[in-house]
């Protein structure tokens, strides 16, 4: 990556005061080696590297000159420090030796000294996300951060009822993008902040940014973390990865030794977990819940096949199955009584796949996206943070934010949680880009969510019975197919979307 | 004279005990064998929780399972007190059940002397009596929104008082018809002796009834506070982080966690031990409370 | 049956009447009669809390209509009365047994007695968890032991008509010993003098129990139906643990659909039409339980 850069900088309010001179590095500190003046007065450097003034200042306005080379893929950001703490090195870069800490000036430190902000999360990862980030956000500004945090199963209504009675409870909430349509009207409208603050919105990933954080022309929250819905397989088992869901089937039932307690596929069949598992067959086979304007074409070919589809997989997994969670079909991956895994593999996989003490199939597995068979869509899990128009302390809040969803908090997340990042400039650090993760980044822009709208828990409930009764045998394929199709009319009828929004996603 | 009853004679001599003899009624060897059977049902149980919390988690995630485990450790409880916040849990449960206890108790005694001893028009009384009587009926989920709605707009929530003013109101009705066949057992000559010395209804209730129900008042306590302590639902709903008992922090294992069987072992204990240690001292008046709510309805 | 005794009414005791009701009054006035009313109010009017600016509309008896055309509440429905039809006869039937099983003053029934106090007392969360862990395929030691026995390990909670045994398993075990105490205790009301006289007649034990505590004893133990059977539909916290209502909707109970319904989808009108439904149905088999138990007291006097 090159970056050519011309500084000239215009410092407090009144008067303008260039910080470059053009001919030495005076007034900068800089590491040997690193940066460089060209012979037409630019400083150069070839790679991330930091560069830091002498003097410290208070409120100001930088003024920049930046000249990119082709190829060039990102900007340097200029970083604002809480005085006292040492830089980070930028990401990607060989951790550098930080500045010694300087004494404190009054004006920039402690910016919400005293404060408290409540902060709400979804369990483990998010949440020890959160808690990481909040020693940082004490340490710089001085406001306690505390965190709350529910099972993903009672998060939506704990999060629901809070916000749209307008209690104020939470300052920072973490919605997931399917939920996103239904609290739009309850949450502030982030852009102008963002436009106030002259915060970088172009780094995330615009399909993840229109599907988790963007509703309706309002930017309700923005993305923090996301993961297309990808399954793990053992390649010592399965040489080619099957492209449609007739060829997985078949291996699955070659590979299936039930005297040896062996499955050729592991699936996490409770309620909530299975409609997943049903809606990227659906999808992936070209099945649609209704057409952009809202009418209903889940009574379909499709949906047969692909619910006939699942039912047939139950045969090839663990008799228990229909009682897993996410944690007991990974496990059952990892202890290698499995050749493919559908769990979501983010929660535990990736974390532990290669960790000998945990799992038993080092070295022997790998991701992959769902069989392409037509569509190739997959699901996309979302997750975007906002701040709900009631929140008591929007300032420290919108700072909570940023810190949050910042590139170098992100990478962190990355390393100790595996959280992925919906930004850019994340899939290309090395260590991402040589991770186990790495083929989940083009699934990000084939990834798609059912329903936003308000209607759409009431929809995804409603798939949820329709599928597990089937699954196990309770409903036949009709009852199935119409209780879905009778509820989904109920729904829209009762909670009809906003005019003007048409059905983006499936 | 029976075979029977000679037999009894024989073996116990005089004293014929008439109990005994009925309660062999499905033989002898049958009443041993059930017993037993009764007796690992629901001991065996509890010994599995009890060496659940203290394994290794080596151990209680082997197959097959250990049954008696030769090594153990205390990481367990400590996880589960730092991690997982239980010692505010517990302390939040604590709270909740003994405040809501002492608030039973005193508005349930003062409204079942009333009921009982006080000047009311007939129509009230049986019109709050029979209030009371439905109220025990409905589940307590149904109203679960409005009063939630209730509570927030008295900016009640997450605070334990939320919980104690809803529990305190679902343990009242079955405390007002408990208190209330209790008081009417205090015998009609003392009060009306308590009057001729001049007391008006309040020294009454306070100097005399009250003292002379303690065992009842007793039973009522504790049946409130066991059922309070249990609680869940309300707990679930009106709660966020700061007044969480400890019912909700383990029914929060199961949900996302998967199984983390170790800290859950543990928990089950120190949900069920305080309770435990409460019943053990008062049994009787657990079981006279118990049984006076179905015999005197 | 309360006989109120009127001692000396003089104003201020009649004062005090009215103030000693009052802390009660308010309580319950707050947190029980101002709900219901509420409730009954939305009852007949459409309001989704979920929608911004909501306002309850009236809709007159919509909401009461469509509960009879609700696929998921008669499965609910369906659910919650076969486990009340398991459940409850088990407990009775055990309870009973247990309690003659210990009416006599022996040691030996005294300590199991008290070790009858235990399940009662638990939470039905704790009590959940605990089997949840205990039936589990793999790790689970019911299995563990079924296989020692010779008897296959089976899938408890994952296969539909099993997880359902295996609510009503649960309940039985935590219930059963609160029906033994509380019949243990009418037993024991019945006084010596007839328990002797009986078997000076020359009956056997069993004939002791058909024809003589029986009898005495069946008011109480039509109360006992009673409160099981309220009980049975009112089952929350242990199927939220044990098996999240799955698996496919085979474990949904009534609590949970009108948890689901009010707390999840926020459909706030519908569910108080569901909840006066509920109550009304409640007070109703209430009622024919006492109507039954009075007309017994009255024939055994």
């Amino acid at each position: 990556m090159l970056v050519v850069m011309t500084a000239l900088a215009v410092c407090g309010f009144s008067k303008s005061e260039p910080l470059f001179n053009g001919r030495d590095f005076a007034g900068w500190r800089v590491e040997p080696g690193s940066w460089a003046i060209e012979p037409d007065g630019v400083m150069r450097a070839d790679e991330d590297r930091i560069i830091r003034t002498e003097e410290r200042f208070g409120r100001f306005a930088l003024d920049l000159d930046l000249k990119f080379k082709k190829g060039a893929k990102a900007a340097p950001e200029p970083e604002a420090t809480p005085v006292g703490r040492p830089v980070p090195p930028p990401a990607g870069s060989p951790a550098s030796a930080p500045a010694a800490s300087e004494p404190a000036s009054p004006e920039t430190a402690r910016k919400h000294e005293g404060k408290t902000i409540t902060v709400l999360f979804m369990s483990s990862v998010y949440a020890d996300a959160a808690r990481e980030t909040a020693r940082r956000f004490e340490a710089a500004t001085g406001c306690k951060a505390e965190v709350v945090d529910f099972p993903y199963v009672t998060l939506h209504e704990k999060e629901l009822l809070d916000i749209a009675t307008d209690s104020g409870t939470y300052d920072v909430i973490s919605i997931a993008c399917q939920w996103d349509g239904e609290f739009a009207p309850f949450m502030a409208d982030l852009a102008p902040l963002a436009e106030r603050d002259q915060y970088d919105l172009s780094d995330f990933n615009e399909n993840v940014f229109k599907n988790a954080g963007k509703w309706a022309g309002k930017t309700m929250g923005l993305p923090h973390a996301n993961t297309p819905y990808v399954m793990a397989y053992r390649t010592d088992l399965v040489p080619e990865f099957p492209a449609t869901w007739e060829q997985y089937l078949e291996i699955c039932k070659k590979l299936t030794d039930k005297s040896r307690g062996f499955y050729g596929t592991s699936v996490p069949g409770l309620k909530e977990q299975l409609n997943g598992v049903w809606m990227i067959r659906h999808w992936s086979m070209g099945g649609r819940w209704a057409d952009e304007n809202w009418n209903l074409t889940i009574d379909s070919p499709e949906t047969r096949r692909s619910l006939e589809h699942l039912k047939q997989t139950l045969e090839y997994a663990d008799p228990a199955a229909p009682a897993w969670g996410l944690q007991e079909s990974i496990a059952a991956f990892l202890q290698g009584n499995a050749a493919f895994c559908e769990a979501w593999p983010t929660l535990g996989v990736t974390l532990d796949g290669d960790n000998p003490q945990k799992s038993k199939i080092v070295g022997k597995w790998a991701l992959h996206e769902f069989p392409h068979d037509k569509t190739g869509k997959t699901m996309l899990s979302a997750w975007d943070v906002g701040i709900p128009r009631g929140a008591k302390n929007q300032g420290a809040a919108w700072d909570f934010v940023r810190m949050y969803v910042s590139a170098e908090s992100q990478l962190k997340f990355f390393e100790k949680f595996a959280i992925l990042s919906p930004r850019k400039s994340f899939w290309r650090q090395d260590v991402v880009k040589n991770s186990k993760s790495a083929p989940m980044e083009p699934a990000l822009d084939r990834a798609v969510v059912w329903w936003r709208i308000s209607a759409g828990t009431v929809c995804e409930t409603a798939v949820r019975d329709a599928v597990a009764s089937y699954a196990t045998g309770q409903w036949d394929l009709d009852k199935a197919v119409s209780y879905m199709k009778t509820e989904f009319q109920k729904a829209l009828a009762a909670n009809p979307p906003e005019p003007g929004i048409k059905n983006a996603g499936l | 004279m029976t075979n029977g009853i000679a037999r009894q004679r024989k073996r116990h001599g005089a004293g014929f005990d008439a109990r005994r003899y009925a309660s062999c009624f499905l033989g002898r060897p049958a009443r041993l064998a059930v017993l037993t059977l009764t007796f690992a049902l629901i001991a065996f149980p509890f010994y599995w929780l009890a060496t659940n919390a203290f394994k290794l988690p080596q151990d209680y995630f082997s197959q097959p399972p250990v049954l008696f485990p030769t090594r153990g450790t205390l990481q367990n409880f400590t996880e589960v007190f730092t991690k997982y916040q239980v010692g505010r849990g517990l302390v939040n449960s604590i709270l909740i059940a003994s405040m809501t206890t002492v608030l039973t108790l005193i508005s349930g005694a003062l409204a079942s002397y009333s009921l009982t001893n006080g000047i009311l028009p007939r129509r009230t009384r049986r019109a709050l009596m029979l209030w009371f009587l439905v109220q025990r009926l409905y589940p307590a989920i149904v109203f679960a929104v409005p009063v939630f709605y209730v509570i927030s707009r008295l900016r009640l929530m997450d605070s334990i008082w939320a919980l104690i003013l809803m529990n305190t109101s679902f343990n009242i009705p079955l405390a007002i018809l408990l208190l209330v066949g209790f008081y009417q057992d205090v015998p009609r000559e003392v009060e009306e002796q308590a009057v001729l010395d001049g007391c008006n209804l309040f020294q009454r209730f306070f100097y005399i009834a009250t003292p002379m129900v303690a065992p009842g008042l007793a039973a009522v306590g504790i049946l409130t506070f066991v059922f309070t302590w249990n609680e869940f639902l309300y707990a679930a709903i009106l709660t966020i982080f700061k007044a969480k008992p400890l019912t909700v922090i383990i029914a929060g294992f199961i949900t996302d966690r998967g199984l983390i069987w170790g800290p859950m072992a543990a928990m089950g204990c120190i949900v069920v031990v305080p309770v435990l240690l409460v019943i053990w001292g008062a049994q009787k008046f657990f079981i006279s409370g118990l049984s006076a709510g179905a015999l005197k309805e | 049956m309360l006989i109120p005794r009127q001692i000396q009414n003089t104003f201020s005791d009649r004062m005090l009447s009215w103030a000693f009701l009052l802390p009660v009054v308010a309580i319950l006035t707050v947190t029980a009669l101002i709900p219901l009313l509420y409730g009954v109010y939305l009852s007949f009017h459409e309001y989704r809390l979920n929608i911004p600016g909501a306002r309850p509309a009236f809709i007159g008896l919509r909401n009461y209509a469509s509960l009879f055309a609700d696929p998921f509440l008669r499965q609910s429905l369906r659910n919650n009365l076969l486990f009340a039809g398991l459940a409850v006869p088990l407990e009775l039937a055990l309870g009973l047994t247990l309690a003659m099983l210990l009416c006599d003053a022996g040691k030996l029934s005294r300590m199991l007695t008290t070790l009858l106090l235990i399940p009662t007392i638990i939470a039905p969360v704790a009590a959940g968890t605990l089997w949840r862990m205990m039936l589990d395929r793999t790790y689970g030691v019911v299995n563990y032991l079924a296989t020692l026995a010779g008897l296959p390990a089976v899938a408890w909670l994952a296969h539909p008509f099993l997880a359902l045994l295996s609510v009503v398993m649960v309940d039985v075990w935590q219930f059963t010993p609160f029906v033994a105490i509380l019949v243990l205790s009418a037993i024991k009301g019945i006084p010596d003098t007839v328990l002797e006289a009986a078997c000076m007649d020359g009956a056997s034990p069993w004939q002791v129990f058909r024809h003589v505590i029986l009898p005495m004893i069946s008011p109480v133990l039509v109360i006992v139906i009673m409160i099981r059977m309220i009980d049975a539909f009112k089952v929350f916290d242990t199927v939220f643990v044990l098996t999240q209502g799955g698996p496919g909707n085979a474990t949904e109970m009534l609590p949970n659909y009108i948890y689901r319904q009010g707390i999840r989808f926020f459909n706030v009108g519908y569910t108080s039409a569901l909840a006066v439904c509920f109550i009304i149905a409640m007070f109703l088999a209430s009622w024919i339980f006492l109507h039954l138990r009075n007309r017994m007291l009255l024939r055994s006097r």
